[in-house]
């Protein structure tokens, strides 16, 4: 299980990497976190909008309402701005689990490999 | 049954009311909740399980609404900040357009305000011109030498006069004394220099001392040496001026001719610079005491001599005034007597213009009693004029509501709104210090012509008052903008919208409590103008003992007899009199003992010689004996007493006559009359127990001063002949005519300058106040229009409508009155008891000021409670 503090901090990143894939919306989103996660990463499912907004309202993503199988929903794709911030996320994270991976013996992750 | 469309709708409800999430944000999670439902259901759950799971799984309302406002703040706040610049001319149009349509109460706010921080401006300047006093020789520890003693009636008595050896005997026997200073005021001296002929007044023998002690600034002559001979003499740069004209005047020659010393010839060794207004000190010549030769150790006889020491340092004048009493001891042990207390007493130098008991000396002091009525009258002033401001600003803003409502409806954040408000106030007060800088500039003659100050910009703008004024900035726009300005901006649109019927009560009480605050100042300072004018009515009317209109003064002349004899057939001489002093005029004194056989101890006196015809000159009343007479050589041995120095003595008019006296160890004899106590000196001192001595007929001595009782007709031209006259019999001598009148009231200028200033300052005070209860009212009788006019339709009548707007402020008025009254009445029987001679409070000065505070009130509320009431009622009612 994780921390709320870590839980908090990886929102981000995780919601700009499932956005970099293509537009999506706040319940498709926290599936695909779910399902990624095998189950450890669960949030109060209302909690993802706030976030949302606020990553809005950064910039880094941008909305639309789109009306698909008469539901009404609210999707989001990643602004160029957005990409930069994830890859600079990705650089920082990746710097995080280099310097565990050197500290427990384990194989290091080059940042080249991901970013390509 | 359950119906998941309604527990949705039910839901997303909740969400808008407790999450207060906007519509779009509402539906994106809604939206979100029916996703989770239909993949609920699709694994076969029931619908009413599945919306409990997804609910749950969704969160709770009200922290997704916090969390949501967090993230959507986040961009507002970078975005918009408290103050938008593409807002300021919206502000400023509105309160442009405010100002405008409130233009009287605007006027009436600011006018308000400004008159009242220049009344404080005023009194600040006079009150730091006298807390100024002697501070500029306050880094040297020096002390002023004075005397206290109560004699046998109880009565305790203070002077700053003292004997001759006092000053070289406290230098001589206490090591702490590191330098002596003795001032000896010559009597009115006739100055001469070439062909300039004056009698002056502020003439001073000095020790040669004086410069080591004090730094007055010498401009020409170096202070070290200016009294290095002993015929050497220091001017002012006036008096420089006056009689040698402009340039350096060291080297000519002044010849003085006066008592003490008689004939002297000086030479001007030094200039210094004129002195301070600030200064209790007050002279224009300095001379060498050495001039006077080697004068007799006399320590029985007080002569106007001011004795100041310098001490080694600040803490030995505690250990000094300890050991004072062994000079009393050592040379004046005749003075000292069982259960009485003679000794001497040591004055810090910057403390005695103001706190001194024994008076200035040189000039008139000051007082700490009239300085407290002054502040604390201009303290409630600037009260008055801040609740005024505060009051009206209150009122404006409640009017304002609708405006608060529309600009939240655009987007305005409380700060915003806060802002708005705050700035406008600010701004008001900032044009009301302006205001008061220009109200000063323009009264600052008239201040001038009370005080005799000169407002000088450089002294106002002095840190204290700077920040005093910067503190009252604070407090009122806090009070009158911040406190109003949150709370309206606090309202939600549709409370500001809406009726707030509970809300104005409660401002209307607030409101009332600063009108009772106000009524209640007001009231006080009314009553004390009234009790304070009594005052000085009683004083200037007191029965002074003597008759002193149409009596002129003028010095002795030579060749006595002929002088009088022709002086007697001047058209208009009524009566021609000669003394040693004159009444009511502090510049000359005698103070001596008496003793008499059979009474223990001995009597301090004022002591003068007269001739019989003093008490015709005079119109002085003999209430028992009878008067000298100038046929009787045996009179030189007789005396006349004032009636407190019988009681004194312990006698009664049936037994006085006849009794023995000792006058000043050496002459003896008998009293032959006694005559109603006169002033020798100003009103506010009691008079003391006074004995006269008869003039002989050969001597100039006791014959200072040629009393003249004028008729009431021709005084100018029986002045210019008496002038001609004097002139004619003394081609040498400095002319100077005296009228009694005005010499009393030079000596009673500053109850004159009191009596003014309080007089102006109540004017003020009630003139804020009214307009403050004009406002006020006006605003009330606005607010009530809509009442006003129903009632008119329902058939009330003028009167009646009238009596509903104003019966508030009676009933305020009223009740203000009950706690003024007995408040007043006991402070200020506090400040009539510090009187020598005091009035007592009449009941017709409280009926009158209690009249004039019910006019007051009545006179600023009807005119707008009478113009509401008169005006058609259509006028109100068709507005909405």
């Amino acid at each position: 299980m994780l921390t709320k503090g870590l839980m908090a901090a990886s929102t981000k990143p995780l919601i700009l990497t499932i956005l970099g894939r293509g537009k999506n919306y706040g319940y498709e989103i926290i599936e695909q976190v779910k399902a990624l996660s095998g189950g450890e990463l669960v949030w109060a499912d209302g909690m993802l909008y706030p976030v949302l907004h606020k990553l809005e309202a950064d910039k880094l993503i941008a909305s639309e309402w789109i009306v698909k199988d008469d539901r009404k929903r609210k999707y989001y794709k990643l602004t160029d701005k957005g990409k930069k911030e994830l890859a600079v996320e990705k650089e920082a994270w990746l710097t995080v689990h280099n310097t565990l991976m050197r500290l427990w013996d384990l194989p290091q992750t080059s940042v080249a490999t991901i970013t390509k | 049954m359950f119906n998941l469309r309604q527990a949705i709708a039910q839901w997303k409800r909740k969400l808008q009311s407790e999450g207060r999430l906007e519509d779009g944000d509402t539906q994106e999670i809604v939206s979100h909740l029916e996703d989770r439902i239909d993949a609920l259901t699709a694994q076969g759950i029931s619908e009413q399980d599945a919306f409990n799971q997804a609910v749950r799984e969704t969160g709770v309302p009200s922290d997704i609404g916090a969390q949501n406002k967090i993230a959507r703040e986040r961009k507002t706040w970078q975005v918009t900040r408290t103050f938008l610049p593409a807002l300021l001319v919206s502000y400023l149009k509105v309160m442009v357009r405010q100002f405008y349509r409130y233009r009287t109460h605007n006027w009436i706010t600011i006018g308000g305000l400004s008159i009242g921080l220049a009344s404080c401006l005023f009194i600040t300047f006079y009150t730091l011109h006298e807390l100024s006093y002697d501070r500029n020789y306050s880094d040297h520890p020096i002390y002023r030498v004075v005397h206290h003693h109560i004699d046998n009636q109880g009565v305790e008595g203070f002077g700053s006069d003292g004997p001759i050896p006092l000053g070289p005997a406290l230098k001589e026997e206490f090591p702490e004394v590191k330098t002596a200073v003795r001032f000896w005021r010559a009597y009115m001296p006739v100055i001469r220099a070439n062909d300039k002929i004056f009698q002056e007044n502020n003439f001073m023998f000095v020790d040669t001392t004086v410069f080591r002690v004090f730094d007055f600034k010498l401009a020409y002559g170096d202070a070290a040496s200016v009294f290095s001979t002993k015929n050497s003499i220091v001017i002012s740069e006036s008096m420089a001026k006056k009689y040698f004209g402009n340039g350096n005047a060291i080297g000519n020659t002044l010849e003085y001719q006066a008592d003490p010393g008689g004939a002297i010839s000086f030479v001007v060794t030094g200039v210094f610079k004129d002195l301070p207004d600030n200064t209790h000190f007050n002279f224009d010549f300095l001379a060498s005491f050495g001039a006077l030769g080697s004068l007799e150790p006399n320590w029985g006889s007080f002569k106007p001599i001011w004795t100041y020491v310098e001490l080694t340092n600040t803490t030995a004048a505690e250990n000094l005034s300890r050991k004072l009493s062994s000079i009393v001891d050592k040379y004046l042990a005749d003075r000292k007597y069982d259960n009485r207390e003679t000794g001497f007493r040591l004055e810090r130098l910057e403390s005695i213009y103001l706190y001194s008991p024994a008076g200035a000396g040189m000039k008139t002091g000051g007082s700490v009693a009239l300085i407290k009525i002054i502040v604390l009258t201009g303290v409630l002033i600037l009260i008055m004029s801040c609740v005024n401001f505060i009051n009206i600003s209150l009122a404006k803003m409640t009017a304002r509501l609708k405006e608060v409502g529309m600009r939240k409806v655009f987007g305005a954040m409380h700060r915003q709104v806060i802002f708005q408000f705050v700035t406008e106030v600010a701004i008001a007060f900032v044009f009301s210090i302006l205001f008061a800088g220009l109200i000063a500039a323009l009264c600052s003659p008239l201040f001038g012509d009370i005080t005799g100050m000169r407002l000088r910009w450089h002294d106002i703008l002095d840190w204290r008052f700077i920040s005093v004024v910067s503190a009252i900035f604070l407090f009122v726009v806090i009070i009158a903008g911040y406190v109003p300005a949150r709370t309206v901006s606090g309202f939600t649109i549709q409370q500001a919208f809406g009726k707030l019927s509970r809300r104005h009560d409660r401002r209307i009480n607030v409101r009332s409590v600063l009108i009772f605050f106000q009524v209640t100042i007001s009231g006080m300072l009314i009553i004390s103008a009234l009790v304070v004018n009594d005052q000085l009515k009683f004083i200037n009317s007191k029965d002074l003992g003597v008759e002193i209109e149409n009596v002129v003064a003028i010095p002795h002349s030579e060749n006595s007899e002929v002088f009088e004899n022709r002086l007697r057939a001047i058209n208009g001489v009524e009566s021609v009199s000669y003394s040693q002093r004159l009444p009511v005029n502090t510049l000359n004194y005698d103070r001596t003992i008496v003793s008499t056989p059979g009474v223990d101890g001995v009597i301090h006196v004022e002591s003068g010689v007269i001739t019989p015809d003093f008490l015709d000159t005079y119109q002085i009343n003999v209430l028992a004996g009878h008067n000298f007479d100038n046929h009787l050589a045996s009179d030189s041995n007789k005396f006349l007493i004032n009636e407190t120095a019988m009681r004194a003595f312990g006698w009664n008019l049936d037994n006085v006559i006849g009794k023995q006296l000792t006058w000043a160890t050496v002459l003896k004899g008998e009293v032959v009359g006694v005559v109603q106590d006169y002033h020798l000196e100003s009103v506010h001192t009691m008079i003391q127990p006074m004995v006269m001595l008869s003039a002989s007929n050969t001597h100039q001595w006791g014959r200072n001063f040629i009393s003249i009782r004028l008729h009431t007709q021709d005084i100018a031209s029986a002045t210019t002949e008496i002038s001609k006259l004097w002139r004619e019999l003394n081609p040498q001598g400095a002319f100077q005519i005296v009228f009694l009148k005005d010499s009393y009231e030079q000596l009673h200028r500053s109850d004159s300058i009191f009596s003014m200033m309080i007089f102006y300052f109540t004017i003020i005070a009630i003139f804020i106040s009214a307009i403050g209860l004009y406002a006020v009212s006006s605003y009330a009788a606005e607010q009530k229009r809509k009442e006003i006019g129903i009632r008119k339709v329902l058939g009330s009548g003028i009167g009646n409508i009238t009596w509903k707007l104003a019966a508030p402020y009676v009933v305020i008025t009223g009740l203000s009155l009950i706690i003024v009254v007995p408040v007043v009445y006991y402070l200020m029987t506090q400040w009539l008891m510090t009187f020598a001679y005091a009035t007592t409070i009449h009941w017709y000065t409280l009926l009158l000021s209690v009249a004039i505070i019910i006019a007051l009130t009545l006179v600023s509320i009807l005119k707008e409670s009478l113009r509401a009431a008169v005006v058609n009622p259509v006028k109100f009612l068709r507005e909405e």
